[in-house]
């Protein structure tokens, strides 16, 4: 990492910033490092073996990847569209799509539960079908595909607005169908982004705890995910609720990472 | 800066300055000032028996009974512990954050609640659940260990489709209809009021949970403390325990 | 049978245009910004939908009342300002692009699209990516791509317009060489008169909407009818009626002589024409002298390079341009409110009917 010096070209950035920045640097930080230092290293290969870590750790990750599957195939085709659609429906199913992101993931457990669950809107119509989520691994993937599926939208819908339509239009004159160009040009084009978006996504629902543990229950290995483990074991086994605190911790940090460093190549790429 | 201590130490350190706001907005301080730690199944119970004597000025923070415990040991500053579980309090005894031999003042025996109604026609820990949707709390919770003591003692195997971490989520998903049946403790039920149907288990409380309460070590407001611990195991105190569900030893 | 028919009209855009292009014809669109010249690139194109009139290729409707053929099905090129190469393919994968979306096999593609690139310049770029390419490379690429395709039409919206002007005359050089002296059919739109006549056969002027003249380009150019083209080609133009064979009247009453290589009917619209260079200016009345004497008004002064362009105004407003040395300009004390009198040689004004 390099620190922005005040002379490297332009307006130098005035001195004093720097200590509010080094707190905020601070206070985001040391949290994460202290429970890096309080990890019992020690017994952490033992603590990560439970039969209740792997299975929370399994399951979170098949949800996860089925999750940011189902959220591939929905939300792309969904950012390709409103990329592309403009006036007052595209704006409201903008708004729609974003509002997910920002409620808080109860109200996201609990509206899905008014609507999916045993007496809820859809839910009771499927339920006398003889099908009902709620308490299931699908709830759990419904949950995590509810509240992670807008950050792959809107991600990819920015990279697709950023470029513009110029190639898009340059396939057609050349013969290309809409599917081909699709295929062929926006695609390629979009992977990095999609790539990032697809990173977040899954990154969002490893954490997803509220909508869970509202709408699906916690069961060991069916619906008891990493983050609903290392909240009942918090009271009970500090130590085993750190250990796997690591683990989502340096997930979600690779994840970041992998982010930022595909997002840096999309940079690099249009710019030639 | 010991790292174990960070998140207790915070807590302790944002409580510190509500209650120091909410001291500073208050009335002069009476100096019979209370502060009580108190499980939060005790929420609506303590705040009816404090408004029994006037007089006292009882200021309650109510949270999961582990949690209050790491929040002592942080060194919130607090007068009275009450919690959920003897276990706990044992800790907080063995630790001594609180004064030795803490009174038992209440029982909680657990229960089986369904939905009003009862659609899936359950009538106990019997064959009844069998297919049925089971919601209990994990057996690392207070709700959670009465649930399988009672599931044994009846002789049979729970075969639930949650294990909650918190029983008021119990509670709630039988009281929405979307579990058939649940095992909680009587106050919950209690406090669900019609929304559910309560099935007894343990009528001679053989296997209810007991509430212990202490006076925190150190206390600044020790008289106090005890004044309030009196009122809770008074007669009056006693009926307003048995209103919310409570059994009394 | 027509290459192109376009009889079409799109009411947002102000457009209603009629325009006809022979097979193997070049047509330069001009006209002032917002004219609708790329309009009716992108009506011909399919990138724009006319709200009513038709449009063909090659005797096939391919726009009118309930029929739009998409743009990838016209069998077109389409060459723009920005080169727009898929920047995540190589340059031959570029080349190949047009075949392979059109189901041709890859080698056969491959080997297409590597003439077409050794065609213009760039076959040993076949294997770098599309973004490692300079700007000028990457237009020849764009030029090879779209002519891969054999379209039966090629649309050419500025192709010049974003490159530097050290890459500019090669490309127009090699636009000239692949697109007219093959004898395709093309619509350009440009600017630049340099563009019109190195790459054009045809001229068509389009004005506020409407295809306004059409004809051979050195034509045209040789004698402007509306005052965008005459600024295009850059000589002054002045309105007016014949009033003889060898002079006109203008609207302010003054008389204009000048030679006219047909005869001039006498009360019909007609038209001067004359170089900035041929204009001198007095600050009085040189009477006497046989030539043509028009009252102004100076609106403006502005250097160009060693010499001063002057605007002027007739009394009805018609704007008229001189170059001036910079030592007359300052001799004669122009500044802009000044009246003077603009003379030029009755032999140096091109009289034509409008």
């Amino acid at each position: 990492m390099t620190v922005p010096m005040p002379a490297s070209g332009g307006a130098g950035r005035p001195r004093w910033l720097f200590v509010p920045a080094v707190l905020a640097v601070l206070f985001l930080a040391v949290p994460l490092l202290g429970i890096v230092a309080r990890v019992p290293w020690a017994d952490v290969p033992a603590l990560l073996t439970t039969r209740s870590s792997l299975d929370a750790l399994g399951l979170s990750l098949l949800t996860c990847l089925v999750a940011t599957a189902i959220s591939l195939a929905l939300g792309l085709p969904l950012a390709l569209v409103l990329a592309r659609a403009d006036g007052r429906l595209a704006g409201l199913v903008r708004t729609l799509v974003t509002i997910p992101m920002v409620l808080p993931p109860v109200v996201a457990g609990l509206a899905l539960l008014i609507t999916f669950g045993r007496r809820g809107v859809l839910g009771a119509p499927l339920a006398v079908l003889g099908i009902e989520v709620g308490f299931s691994t699908v709830a759990v993937v419904m949950a995590q595909v509810f509240v992670a599926m807008p950050f792959l939208v809107t991600a990819v819908e920015g990279a697709l607005r950023a470029t513009g339509t110029g190639v898009e239009g340059a396939a057609a004159t050349l013969g290309a169908s809409p599917t081909y160009t699709l295929r062929r040009v926006t695609l390629p084009l979009l992977a990095p982004s999609i790539a990032a978006g697809g990173a977040l996504t899954f990154a969002r629902a490893l954490g997803e705890f509220g909508a869970t543990i509202t709408f699906a229950g916690s069961l060991q290995g069916v619906t008891r995910t990493l983050p609903l483990e290392i909240y009942l074991l918090r009271e009970l086994d500090t130590d085993a609720a750190l250990a796997l605190a690591l683990v989502l911790i340096v997930v979600a940090g690779l994840t970041v990472a992998a982010t930022g460093w595909l997002s840096r190549r999309t940079v690099r790429r249009s710019a030639p | 800066m010991n790292a174990s201590r960070l998140p207790a130490g915070g807590t302790a350190l944002a409580l510190t300055l509500v209650l120091a706001l909410a001291g500073c907005a208050g009335a002069p301080a009476s100096d019979r000032t209370v502060t009580v730690f108190a499980a939060s199944s005790l929420t609506g119970v303590f705040a009816d028996i404090a408004e029994l004597d006037p007089t006292l000025d009882v200021r309650f923070t109510f949270d999961g009974s582990s949690t209050l415990v790491d929040q002592l040991a942080g060194g919130a500053p607090a007068d009275v512990l009450a919690t959920a579980d003897e276990a706990t309090m044992a800790r907080a005894t063995q630790a001594s954050l609180v004064e030795p031999e803490p009174t038992v003042f209440a029982t909680n025996a657990g229960v089986l609640i369904v939905p009003a109604g009862n659609p899936a026609g359950v009538t106990g820990l019997d064959a009844s659940l069998d297919g049925t949707k089971l919601v209990v709390c994990a057996p690392t919770v207070p709700c959670g260990a009465t649930a399988r003591a009672l599931a044994d003692a009846a002789g049979v195997a729970l075969a639930p489709v949650s294990e909650e971490q918190k029983v008021t989520d119990v509670r709630g998903k039988v009281a929405s209809g979307e579990a058939d049946a649940g095992i909680v403790f009587a106050t919950d039920a209690t406090a669900a009021g019609d929304a559910v149907e309560t099935i007894v288990l343990d009528p001679d409380g053989r296997f209810a949970t007991r509430y212990p309460v202490a006076v925190v070590a150190g206390s600044a407001n020790a008289e106090t403390a005890h004044a309030f611990i009196d009122l809770v195991t008074s007669d009056a105190g006693r009926v307003v325990l048995a209103e919310h569900g409570f059994g009394t030893p | 049978m027509r290459a192109v028919t376009l009889d079409a009209r799109v009411v947002a855009r102000g457009i209603d245009a009629h325009l006809d292009v022979a097979p193997g014809r070049v047509v330069a669109l001009v006209g002032p910004n917002g004219s609708g010249k790329s309009s009716i690139l992108q009506l011909v194109g399919g990138q724009l939908r006319p709200d009513g009139g038709t449009i063909t290729l090659d005797g096939t409707l391919v726009g009118g009342p309930g029929v739009h053929v998409p743009v990838h099905r016209r069998r077109i090129a389409v060459l723009e300002q920005h080169p727009l190469l898929f920047e995540h393919l190589t340059v031959l994968e570029n080349a190949a692009f047009g075949l392979r979306a059109r189901g041709v096999r890859a080698a056969e593609a491959r080997a297409r699209a590597q003439r077409e690139l050794d065609a213009v310049g760039c076959g040993e770029l076949a294997p770098a990516r599309a973004w490692e390419v300079s700007g000028g490379q990457a237009q020849r690429i764009a030029i090879a791509r779209a002519l891969a395709t054999d379209p039966r039409l090629v649309l050419l919206d500025e192709p010049l317009a974003a490159l530097d002007v050290s890459v500019a005359p090669a490309i127009r050089s090699l636009l000239r060489r692949r697109i007219r002296d093959e004898g395709r059919t093309a619509l350009l739109v440009t600017h630049d008169a340099v563009d019109a006549l190195a790459l054009a056969d045809d001229l068509a002027v389009v004005e506020a909407g409407h295809v306004v003249a059409v004809g051979p380009v050195a034509d045209l150019l040789a004698r402007p009818r509306t005052p965008f083209v005459a600024d295009l080609v850059g000589v002054n133009l002045l309105a007016g009626t014949a009033s003889g064979d060898d002079a006109l009247t203008l609207p302010t009453g003054q008389r204009v002589v000048g030679v006219a290589d047909g005869p001039l009917t006498a009360g019909r619209e007609a038209i001067a024409s004359f170089a900035p260079a041929a204009v001198a200016v007095h600050t009085s009345d040189p009477s006497g002298s046989p030539r043509n004497h028009l009252r102004a008004t100076v609106t403006g002064v502005e250097p160009r390079g060693a010499l001063v362009r002057l605007s002027a105004e007739l009394g009805d407003g018609s704007p008229v341009a001189a170059d001036l040395t910079l030592a007359a300009s300052v001799d004669e004390g122009l500044v802009p409110g000044c009246p003077v009198w603009l003379v030029v040689k009755a032999a140096q004004v091109a009289l034509y009917p409008r």
